[in-house]
């Protein structure tokens, strides 16, 4: 015997109308009370299914010897609601789980259906009772469930769900009923006596699906609920522990149960939190949010090691708990054809010990930003991509400066700047350089028509001149004979400068206006960082030490820098 | 060295199980013996010289005065290395990297771990009370750059030593060295050292030096580029490769 607890949305008008009706206003499942409608049922059985956040069946064989016949123990798990809060549930005793969810969906109260029944009391329930399962979104298990058993009944051609869906017909699941419907069939019982070789000639295997339902039929075995136990380990230490190496041993001890625990469920750690009590009775607290969910216990170990000597605990440590938050294990087909990726563990692992060393700032991947500064850039998180096809599909030559001033003339901007001076090399490096910000911006909205960046074959290319860039410009003096430099020097150690062989500008820029500039108070350093809007003339000049400098005059301040060496 | 000395020699190198460090000789460009694995430079001309490309599983460096190509150099070779869909590595000394130009260059940012080391530190050869400074800086890239090869996975590590002070470089151990070499060899990954000068690179690694051509200089970034394999073998050394760098 099964017994089904529903609980019931808020009607949208009250009195006379069933507690099911599709005109009602759903006012969306609520997780709190669906939680508490699977403790309710735990309290009476350990064979719990949750189908969704309304509908809790459960098994009750067995429990007439603890509470008598089936409309004690119904009316025992109506009152087992009430208490938790959850108002009037319909609760439903059938044989079977079909059944019971039927009853308790269209009747309020407590309805035991004795055996053999099934078909009377059914028969008289409107059709749209059956919508009832429907998949609901918030439950991926009964939505992953539906699509099982989807899979598993229907036979329509693909072709013809092809063309209904690209009709926007609605979804194969709700059309049987409105075919039904369209029929004439009002209720379950007028359904159930259509006869099953018609029935899925005209509708196929799906209909005598549904039909099954409309009998009361269960579709497959009760699968229980598991009941998640928290991942979580704490531990009281004898002595206070206030160095980094016993940590490590009692980090140890309660990481090895945990991923095991881990591995039983398939599970993986997806967030890692640490809660260190210390000796004055403050708590710190660390939080890891680990790039992909994993479960080897030295790993985590190592990451919380290493998390820890960057934030060190300010007394001693007398109790420690780990908690987890788990994840679906995740299940990757590594391709034999393509390069491995080194793992997310080793990333992970290799990035925290990194940061203990570098700088937790300082190590990441390099990111351009929708600017014109000069320098501009964004430091992101470095990650590897799951799938290796994903890294096979975007091994494409990134654009060429020409292609990019294509797609941007496609889209009506110019994105060449003046640039007066000598129609040299260094000419169309600037325009390099004006393109190249927007590289990876412009990289997906590319002239309509044309997709320059996917068709464009791999082929060997001439090397780009790059810069050493100069976080913070070297401050530099420069001499000037009729507006062009002639020597330029600074105190840097290794850069004292010299005279100028040729030299290319000016090329004027500015920018970010909106900002403080300096002739408000502001320090050049502010405007050096990007804290402040910049205004300079650019030049590139090649010195006698045979080096080919970039360097600037701001125009704020008049002084002069050495941005960038050209190698 | 006479052929009989050298036959000597790599006896006692395979008698002492250090035969991995032999290289076969290069005969017209064609190698003898096992044909070492290979990742392209993004240069067709260097490629061709190089019988494909830079080996794999050794350490090769770049070197060469200022403003020669070496970064330029660099660029294509991780630029060439994420085009295939490999991860990269860069460990940044004394943070000059430009993002804009690596772009341009081709090199894909977000398949690319950027290590910046301190942009503070003087990067050219120092006052005698600033040398501290310095070696702490190549000190941190390097426990950097091996922390980086033996976590693995990266098609390319590239360590960039082009500024820092000779005297801090020829402070640094010679183990140092031996240790990368060791920890890339097997591995599916180039080691790339950039300096100034010569300082460190596998047996079986190549040694890429640039030379600024003088007078030309203004209408594009030129270099020759001179390649040199395993030091035992005289007349390594073959004619110079042109390396144009342009917009």
């Amino acid at each position: 015997m099964f017994a089904c607890l529903y609980k019931p949305d808020q009607p949208r008008e009250h009195g006379g109308r069933p507690p099911f009706s599709p005109d009602a206003e759903k006012t969306g499942s609520d997780p709190a009370s669906g939680s508490r409608l699977l403790d309710v049922a735990r309290l009476f059985s350990p064979r719990v299914d949750a189908r969704s956040e309304t509908v809790v069946t459960l098994e009750v064989d067995g429990l007439t010897r603890l509470f008598g016949d089936h409309k004690t123990i119904g009316d025992q798990l109506r009152r087992a609601a009430v208490d938790a809060g959850l108002g009037s549930v319909h609760v439903a005793v059938a044989t079977t789980r079909t059944t019971a969810i039927l009853c308790a969906a269209a009747r309020a109260g407590v309805t035991v259906v004795p055996a053999g029944d099934e078909a009377a009391f059914l028969a008289l329930l409107p059709l749209r009772m059956l919508e009832v399962f429907l998949p609901d979104p918030a439950c991926p298990a009964e939505a992953g469930r539906q699509a099982v058993w989807r899979r598993r009944e229907s036979r329509l051609p693909r072709a013809s769900s092809r063309s209904r869906e690209s009709r926007g017909t609605p979804t194969p699941d709700t059309r049987v009923l409105s075919v039904l419907s369209r029929w004439g069939i009002r209720t379950l019982g007028q359904f159930a006596a259509l006869p099953a070789v018609e029935l899925s000639e005209r509708i196929g295997q799906e209909g005598l699906a549904w039909q099954r339902l409309a009998r009361g039929d269960d579709t497959g075995p009760l699968v229980s609920t598991r009941e998640e136990d928290p991942f979580e380990a704490t531990v009281d230490l004898e002595w206070p522990v206030e160095s980094l190496e016993p940590l490590s041993f009692v980090l140890s001890g309660l990481l090895d149960p945990l991923c095991q625990r881990l591995e039983r469920r398939d599970r993986g750690a997806a967030v890692l939190h640490l809660h260190l009590r210390l000796v004055t009775k403050d708590t710190h607290s660390r939080s890891l949010q680990l790039p992909a969910p994993m479960r080897d216990a030295k790993v985590l170990r190592t990451l919380l090691l290493l998390d820890l000597e960057s934030h060190q605990a300010s007394a001693g440590v007398d109790r420690v708990t780990v908690t987890i938050d788990p994840t679906p294990g995740r299940i990757v087909q590594e391709s034999l054809l393509t390069r491995a990726l080194p793992a997310p563990e080793q990333v992970s692992t290799l990035l925290a010990r990194l940061g203990a060393l570098m700088g937790d700032t300082r190590c990441g991947s390099p990111a351009l930003v929708d600017t014109h500064r000069p320098g501009a850039f964004a430091m992101t998180p470095f990650r590897v991509p799951e799938s290796p096809v994903a890294t096979a599909k975007v091994g494409a030559r990134p654009p060429s400066p020409s292609e990019l001033r294509r797609a941007s003339a496609c889209q009506g901007s110019s994105p060449l700047r003046d640039s007066p001076g000598s129609p040299t090399l260094l000419t169309e490096l600037r325009r390099g350089h004006v393109v190249a910000p927007r590289a990876e911006a412009d990289a997906a909205s590319a002239c309509q028509g044309s997709s320059p960046l996917r068709d464009s074959p791999v082929s060997p290319r001439s090397p780009t001149a790059c810069l050493r860039r100069f976080r913070l410009p070297i401050p530099a003096r420069v001499l000037i004979d009729h507006n062009r430099p002639v020597v330029v020097k600074t105190d840097r150690p290794g850069l004292s400068g010299g005279h100028v062989h040729a030299c290319a500008g000016p090329w004027r820029t500015s920018g970010e206006w909106w900002k403080t500039s300096t002739a408000q108070g502001m320090s050049g350093m502010e405007a050096l960082r990007g804290l402040t809007g910049w205004n300079r003339d650019e030049w590139d000049v090649s010195l006698g030490d045979g080096g080919l400098y970039r360097i600037f005059e701001d125009r704020e301040s008049g002084r002069w820098f050495v941005e960038a060496v050209v190698d | 060295m006479p052929a009989a000395c050298r036959a000597d020699v790599e006896t006692l190198l395979r008698n002492k199980k250090l035969d991995r460090t032999l290289v076969p000789v290069a005969t017209a460009g064609v190698p003898v013996g096992v044909v070492q694995e290979t990742a392209k430079t993004g240069l067709f001309e260097l490629d061709q010289q190089l019988g494909g490309g830079l080996p794999l599983g050794q350490m090769s460096e770049i070197v060469g005065p200022r403003s020669s190509g070496r970064t330029s150099l660099l660029m294509s070779i991780l630029a060439s290395a994420t085009s295939r869909g490999e991860m990269v590595a860069l460990v940044d000394t004394f943070d000059v990297f430009d993002p804009e130009s690596a772009a341009t260059a081709g090199v894909v940012l977000s398949r690319m771990l950027w290590v910046r080391g301190d942009s503070c530190a003087p990067a050219f050869p120092s006052l005698a009370h600033r040398q501290t400074g310095a070696d702490r800086v190549i000190t941190r890239a390097l426990k950097a750059t091996n922390l980086i090869l033996q976590s693995g996975g990266f098609g390319v590590i590239a360590l960039d030593l082009a500024d820092a002070p000779p005297h801090a470089l020829r402070r640094v151990p010679m183990t140092t060295w031996l240790r990368f070499q060791r920890v890339v060899e097997g591995q599916e990954a180039i080691g790339v050292i950039l300096g100034s000068a010569p300082m460190s690179r596998s047996a079986g690694g190549v040694s890429v030096s640039l030379h600024p051509r003088q007078g030309q200089m203004w209408r594009n970034l030129e270099s020759d580029v001179r390649t040199a394999r395993a030091r035992l073998v005289p007349g390594a050394d073959t004619s110079p490769v042109r390396l144009r760098a342009s917009a």
